[in-house]
């Protein structure tokens, strides 16, 4: 996991980061994209075609971003670290950070994915 | 055995108004138990106004119709738009202009020879000076006396040859005439005379002699401007069309009943407007709810007996048939026609005529749209061929029909949609010539009250709008279209627009 997140390092943690906090983070990441990605091809790409728009798409991504951010945050925060809210440090607003633009990474490749399993967004983001 | 065909001979103006409503009848996919239909339009007015329309509707239906079903058996699609093939019509060939005048035309200065004077005298006797000395260009203005005569040329022309050569056992005929003008009167005793002449000439004359043959005879349902005649600007008075009705029925009650299978009589006491004018490019008279029915009853006929390849083969020899409505309105919608597969196709049709005209375009220009990719179409199809086909049939035949069919002037209007979608009204009603394409415009609410007094159903709450959606529907069903490996995309395109708005239909309106 480690590598994973290979643009974050707090040393001074190190030991909680690679015991848990590198896992949970992934899973919350991967957990809130999948439900976010499959909400959107698999519910709303199939029922109505009113979200097939990269608009629509895109402000999914977005609503992942903030749930994967505020999700990151809380829990990393508060049941990795044992913290309360104004003594979260540094390091975890930055992993959350990193975690969130992940998420936007994962949907748009997720997307690529289950855009197939879809009727209407099947050509979003992308067309082929 | 196959289907038969069905060789349609349309006499007078009447005749091609109706076979441009049979045209719009068959566009919105109403089945027909018929291989092709071959249209013979006989006009001495080879000029004339409505012929030329006729022309160009059957035209424009058969360049949707080749593209998509050609090479295609006759059992695939039925119910589809544009199913039934309609030949080009054959034009039979009799230009009055050739003849100049009657009185040329049988060379009445020779009868003045010894030995002609009885016939001379006959002649006399059943011509007036006026019938003698009217020109033949423009058809024989309400003199079916004149026409009887003239028109027996018809069966000489290369195209009645051509008719005669190509007739199968099991094919049927069918005469579409005014009973009240010149042409029409004139012309369906003569060809019934022609058909059921035992000792015909024709080829194929045993086939012939032995067909299933059906007429449908329009009585009146319009009047002219009388004003024009008593000035001499015209010389049709419609003050003794139903003398002249009175008279023909009459004739054919003695004379043609024996000779026809299916007859079918159309006609209005709630008449229409036109203007007085003596043939020519200049009558292009408006369609009209009575050419409608006359077109319903070609439909019906196919369906007569509908087993039987020959006359013989008929329970009943003959049989008559008239087309009535419930209630006495002026206005009718689909609630008042009997024939729920007639409503149910013209619904359809509409329906698909709207997303033409208004929807169609954007959707081939959305990249991301689901079915326009799955159909891999191509981002210029909406300048291609086939779509402009679709665009110019909707646009300047289908609409211009239904708004002619409810014009004020006539005193039965056809109006089972809601035409205030029209947005160039005015301009149309000054462009006689037909070339102005009609412009619409359709927001998504007006999509649930297009059918007069038959609104779609709508599911709306606080939370959620209801909306009928084209592309999605289509999008949820183009791969299955894809799957059916037609490898003619027109045709992918042209049968997914069919299953599409059938189901909105169905999901829409209970008929």
């Amino acid at each position: 996991m480690e590598a994973f997140y290979f643009f974050f390092e707090d040393l001074n943690n190190w030991s909680v980061w690679d015991e848990k906090g590198y896992l949970i983070g992934f899973l919350i990441l991967l957990i809130t994209t999948l439900f976010f990605t499959l909400l959107y091809y698999m519910y709303f790409g199939r029922k109505n075609m009113k979200y097939a728009t990269v608009g629509k798409w895109f402000l999914f991504g977005l609503l992942n971003m903030i749930v994967v951010f505020i999700s990151t945050l809380f829990i990393e925060g508060f049941a990795v670290f044992d913290l309360a809210f104004d003594t979260i440090f540094f390091e975890i607003w930055l992993f959350t950070l990193i975690n969130t633009i992940y998420a936007f990474v994962f949907y748009f490749i997720f997307s690529l994915i289950f855009k197939r399993f879809s009727i209407f967004p099947k050509y979003i983001p992308v067309k082929f | 055995m196959s289907k038969p065909k069905l060789y349609l001979f349309a006499i007078g103006g009447t005749g091609s108004r109706v076979l441009s409503s049979l045209a719009m009848l068959l566009a919105s996919g109403i089945k027909t138990n018929t291989e092709k239909i071959i249209p013979m339009i006989i006009d001495t007015d080879i000029n004339n106004g409505d012929v030329e329309k006729c022309r160009n509707i059957i035209k424009g239906y058969n360049n949707i119709h080749d593209t998509v079903y050609k090479g295609i058996s006759d059992d695939q699609d039925q119910g589809c738009f544009f199913r039934t093939k309609i030949m080009p019509p054959k034009e039979l060939n009799i230009s009055g202009t050739d003849y100049g005048t009657l009185r040329d035309m049988v060379s009445y200065n020779t009868l003045n020879a010894k030995g002609f004077k009885n016939t001379k005298g006959l002649f006399d006797l059943l011509y007036s000076t006026e019938n003698k000395d009217m020109p033949l260009e423009k058809g024989f203005l309400g003199n079916p006396n004149v026409g009887s005569v003239v028109l027996k040329n018809v069966v000489e022309s290369p195209e009645f040859k051509e008719f005669t050569q190509d007739f199968s056992q099991n094919d049927r005929i069918f005469v579409i005439s005014s009973i009240f003008g010149g042409t029409g009167a004139a012309g369906f005793p003569l060809l019934m005379n022609v058909f059921r002449d035992p000792n015909t000439p024709l080829n194929n004359g045993a086939f012939i002699n032995s067909a299933i043959i059906g007429g449908v005879s329009v009585l009146p349902y319009f009047q002219v401007d009388v004003e024009k005649f008593n000035t001499g600007e015209s010389a049709i008075n419609s003050s003794t069309f139903i003398t002249k009705t009175k008279a023909a029925l009459s004739y054919y009650n003695r004379n043609l009943s024996p000779l026809i299978n299916a007859m079918y009589y159309v006609g209005d006491t709630r008449q229409s407007n036109y203007e007085n004018f003596d043939g020519g490019i200049e009558q292009k008279n408006p369609s009209n709810f009575i050419e409608l029915t006359a077109a319903s009853s070609i439909i019906d006929f196919m369906d007569y007996d509908a087993t039987a390849n020959t006359k013989e083969d008929l329970g009943s020899p003959s049989k008559f048939f008239e087309y009535g409505l419930d209630t006495d309105v002026g206005s009718i919608d689909l609630k008042h026609l009997k024939n729920d597969g007639l409503k149910h196709s013209l619904l359809h049709f509409h329906y698909f005529n709207v997303y033409v005209s208004n929807f169609m375009k954007v959707a081939l220009r959305d990249e991301k749209l689901a079915w326009r990719n799955e159909l891999k179409l191509p981002s210029n199809y909406d300048s291609q061929n086939f779509f402009k086909h679709l665009e110019k049939f909707t646009k300047l035949y289908y609409y211009r029909w239904l708004y002619e069919t409810s014009q004020e002037r006539h005193d039965r209007k056809f109006l089972p949609f809601d035409l205030s979608i029209i947005n160039n009204r005015d301009e149309l009603g000054k462009d006689v010539d037909g070339l102005l394409p009609v412009k619409t415009h359709i927001t998504n609410e007006k999509l649930f009250t297009l059918i007069t007094g038959m609104p779609a159903n709508k599911k709306q709450s606080f939370f959620s709008k209801d909306s009928i959606n084209y592309d999605e529907e289509f999008s949820k069903l183009a791969s299955d279209i894809i799957d059916l490996q037609h490898g003619n995309m027109d045709r992918d395109v042209h049968i997914l627009l069919n299953k599409g708005i059938a189901e909105i239909i169905a999901k829409r309106f209970v008929l």
